[in-house]
């Protein structure tokens, strides 16, 4: 176990290399010249002189590789540079950004989870009935409606015309500025969950231990809580963990419809700027969270799968997700 | 197998107790380092007290508190050259642009020129104190100028500031008594009280900026109102200024809210959450339309410095033929785009230079609406044949006002000319490479004429050096142009100015290379209790006159 984490850590260098050069290719070939952006933020035409000052104060007139082989170096020095239109450190500028929107994934995961598997394996147990039947189309309309839509009908019911919670912001912090960036971020999520979970539980349900179960005497709710749940709870978790990386590249148009104070939209505006250096920070940031959630998506497969953890010393223990 | 590492069991309860620890620590006061915390870190201010921006709905309004969703950010930091817009009235300047664009003197009292208009005498307001208790005088002024000069040019999400903008070819500024300073120019500027007016003289107290002209801390200046706290994307939180010279405003505090998405602000402008709405955007026009139709909010708009105009890339078929560009330009019925598109909130176009500056704008040159001299002149040109036209849009003007649907009205009307228009709706960087590579042929795009002085416009749009004759495709290239704009910039005589910038206007009027389509309108909304609540041609709200009642 402790050598497999070793060599998947070691495995990172080159993924992040990788991840580093398509993040500096991306932004740099992109159509549009950040100079001129950085100049005309404000309404304002800048001059063919400025424009040419801009770009050399920024170091634009510089081969690309010199360009990338010199902003790797200063990364790896921990310098990620100043952004184009501002001129402040990038690191400080997504750091300060990253809880927030850390916060927001997190607690629409957890929604997601919460009451996806619990619709999941209710739909599951109770197959074929008018409560399978109503899992199912909630799951279909969630995985249906865009984040944005979802937003928009939220902020109409529960904040203009009940006026339980804020309409937008982040206020001091207090969940109630939470509720409506959460619900409408985990609702595509859920959905994803609800079926995932349905179908798994369903498989679980079929198996002979679970009829040994039965057999033993065990009631309804022991032997799915107790048996078929945690089985059926591996391939959750798979798509949890990636979920969790879905959730905090997608928050963009959630954040700006809540203004929620987030890296999401502060990326959304780098690349309508081109401001590289904000892009290639955050591309490569968002590299290492994937890479290291689905390290720890793996490490736990061991955790919830015995025959995972045991499968190096018993022969045939089982699948081998890792 | 009894050992103490962990098993299904103790991780299925460890996963619900993080679960349930997680789910706490997300809805409860969070002690991570958020945006507050880390404002702090970068030299922005907090106030004990700002929470009253977080209650819940409905608030109580009073003269206490407002709250006003703007979206953008209306503050940029301690590299910004002013810190906050214009729009926050934190700050004053020496000359003002009032709703004709005119320049009246602000915080100067008056402006005089010696007879070549290179040394300026600029007389004081007295009087007048800072937020931070330091006198306005000639001294701060002259500060202020040396320190405008000494960080150009420097970028803003605002408005950019280039010293040869503001002030043409600067030698030195002096301060003659405490009232009066002296401001002397290799060249003469005229237009002086145009080109420093508004951003380009904003005035902030000498003990808010370092030897690098960069603000510690949030500027202390002579504004209505002053930062008391500012959180980068969430609020500007502005407390009012009991010294300031023309009265205490009536309200205490004001929460200037950056609210992005335009749905987002009309929700709050309903449910009571924000109490008005301003900036460029800030209301979109079916927006206002629409919020005006239902009632309980009070919607008024008011002409602005700013138009929507048509750019024909002149160099390429079939708009190099002046008589294609005529043909367009007579095919659309501006008066309809202002009445059904932008549902009343923008004036049809006339002359390149806004109808409502009337110290500059030509009132008779009207584009006339034929639709048949339009056809005559189109078959005329393309000899009865069909043309594929390019016409691409930028995403982030379309986000703004509604382009898609112009466009739209525009492909149908030219249709009959033989035009087959493309419409193009493309993210705003690719747009603007698209088009200054001259793969376009015609688009449309805003300008704002910020400073009121006809150069900023002929000087970009026709000079053969302009920037926007170039990135657009105009095609200017004519001395006589190019000196008739030199000439104005440096005429002395206002008469003398006026006939040159006739001339010029008529000049664009009728070659068509670009073609104002509409003044745009700023449209904002308040509570019907909030009054007093106007905005100038600039967009800036009367924060000072304001009142709950």
């Amino acid at each position: 176990m402790v050598r497999y984490t070793l060599s998947r850590l070691l495995a990172l260098a080159p993924v992040l290399l990788g991840v580093s050069l398509l993040a500096f290719l991306l932004a740099n070939l992109s159509p549009g010249d950040p100079a001129e952006l950085a100049l005309s933020q404000g309404d304002q035409e800048p001059t063919a002189a400025e424009i040419a000052a801009k770009r050399e104060e920024l170091g634009l007139n510089d081969p690309m590789p010199l360009r990338y082989v010199r902003w790797l170096g200063d990364v790896a020095r921990g310098d990620f540079g100043l952004t184009y239109t501002d001129r402040v450190p990038v690191l400080p500028e997504l750091a300060r950004r990253i809880p927030a929107t850390v916060k927001l994934a997190a607690a629409a995961l957890l929604l997601a989870l919460v009451l996806g598997v619990s619709i999941g394996t209710v739909t599951a147990v109770y197959r074929g009935t008018v409560l399978d039947e109503a899992g199912r189309v909630l799951a279909l309309l969630c995985a249906s409606l865009p984040s944005f839509a979802v937003a928009l009908i939220l902020i109409y019911a529960l904040a203009v015309t009940l006026r339980l919670v804020p309409v937008a912001g982040y206020g001091d912090g207090h969940p109630r500025y939470l509720i409506l960036p959460a619900i409408s971020l985990s609702v595509f999520t859920m959905g994803t969950l609800v079926r995932l979970t349905h179908a798994s539980v369903l498989e679980v349900m079929g198996q002979d231990y679970i009829r040994t179960a039965y057999a033993k005497g065990l009631s309804k709710a022991a032997v799915v809580l107790k048996h078929a749940l945690r089985n059926a709870l591996l391939p959750v978790v798979t798509v949890a963990g990636t979920q969790f990386g879905q959730l905090l590249g997608g928050a963009a148009i959630v954040e700006t419809i809540f203004a929620w104070p987030g890296v999401g939209k502060l990326v959304v505006d780098s690349i309508y700027a081109r401001d590289y250096p904000i892009i290639q920070g955050f591309v490569l940031l968002a590299g290492l969270t994937f890479v290291l959630v689905n390290l720890g998506t793996d490490l736990l497969y061991a955790v919830i799968d015995p025959r995972i953890r045991l499968g190096a010393r018993a022969q045939g223990g089982g699948d081998d997700h890792v | 197998m009894k050992n103490p590492r962990l098993n299904r069991r103790r991780f299925l309860a460890g996963t619900a107790a993080t679960g349930l620890a997680a789910l706490a620590a997300a809805c409860g006061p969070t002690g991570a380092p958020g945006p507050a915390d880390a404002a702090d870190a970068q030299g922005e201010s907090k106030a004990p007290s700002a929470q009253g921006s977080s209650d819940a709905p409905p608030r109580n309004r009073s003269n206490e508190e407002l709250v006003i969703a703007a979206p953008r950010d209306l503050a940029n930091g301690l590299e910004d050259p002013y810190f906050t817009h214009l729009i926050v009235n934190a700050w004053n300047s020496l000359s003002k642009l009032d709703n004709d664009l005119v320049p009246q003197p602000e915080l100067a009292e008056s402006w005089e020129s010696s007879d070549d208009a290179r040394v300026w005498t600029i007389k004081l307001r007295p009087g007048i104190t800072f937020h931070d208790g330091g006198e306005f005088d000639a001294g701060a002024v002259a500060a202020n100028i040396e320190r405008y000069v000494q960080i150009s040019p420097r970028s803003s999400r605002f408005f950019g500031y280039s010293k040869e903008r503001a002030l043409g070819q600067f030698e030195k500024v002096e301060a003659v008594d405490a009232l009066t300073v002296r401001l002397t120019l290799g060249e003469p500027r005229p237009a002086l009280p145009n080109t420093m007016s508004n951003f380009y003289s904003a005035m902030f107290s000498p003990a808010s900026f370092n030897a690098e002209g960069s603000f510690n801390a949030p500027p202390a200046s002579t504004g209505p109102f002053k930062t008391i706290e500012w959180e980068k994307g969430q609020h500007l939180i502005l407390e009012a200024f009991e010294g300031y010279h023309l009265g205490a405003p009536a309200v205490k505090q004001i929460i200037l809210r950056s609210l992005p998405d335009p749905n987002t602000r009309v929700a709050a402008l309903r449910s009571g959450e924000i109490d008005g709405v301003v900036d460029l955007g800030g209301l979109q026009p079916q927006q206002g339309a629409q919020l005006r139709g239902e009632g309980g909010v009070v919607v008024n708009s008011k002409p602005i410095a700013l138009f929507q105009y048509l750019s024909f890339n002149s160099r390429k078929p079939p708009f190099d033929k002046p008589e294609m560009r005529q043909a367009v330009n007579m095919a659309i019925n501006r008066e309809s785009l202002a009445d059904d598109l932008w549902h009343g909130f923008a004036t049809a176009g006339k002359s390149i230079l806004p109808s409502f500056a009337t110290t500059w704008a030509r009132q008779d040159l009207v584009p006339e609406y034929n639709p048949q001299k339009a056809l005559e002149l189109a078959q005329e040109a393309l000899g009865g044949q069909r043309m594929k036209i390019t016409a691409p849009i930028s995403s982030l003007q379309n986000n703004r006002y509604p382009y898609k649907s112009l466009f739209e009205v525009i492909q149908a009307v030219i249709a009959p000319l033989g035009l087959d228009a493309e419409l193009q709706l493309i993210e705003h960087a690719a747009w603007k490479e698209v088009v200054a590579n001259g793969d376009y042929n015609l688009t449309v795009s805003t300008f704002g004429w910020a400073n009121g002085d006809p150069d900023y416009i002929f000087s970009r749009f026709m000079h053969s050096q302009g920037n926007t004759n170039a990135t657009r495709h105009f095609d200017y290239n004519d001395p006589e142009i190019d000196s008739l704009i030199e000439q104005a910039a440096v005429a002395l005589d206002y008469n003398e100015r006026r006939a040159l910038y006739d001339r010029l206007q008529e000049i664009a009027f009728n070659d068509v290379r670009f073609a104002a389509l509409l003044y745009d309108h700023v449209v904002y909304a308040h509570h019907p209790d909030v009054k007093g609540y106007d905005v100038s041609a600039l967009y800036q709200p009367t924060l000072a006159d304001i009142s709950v009642g």
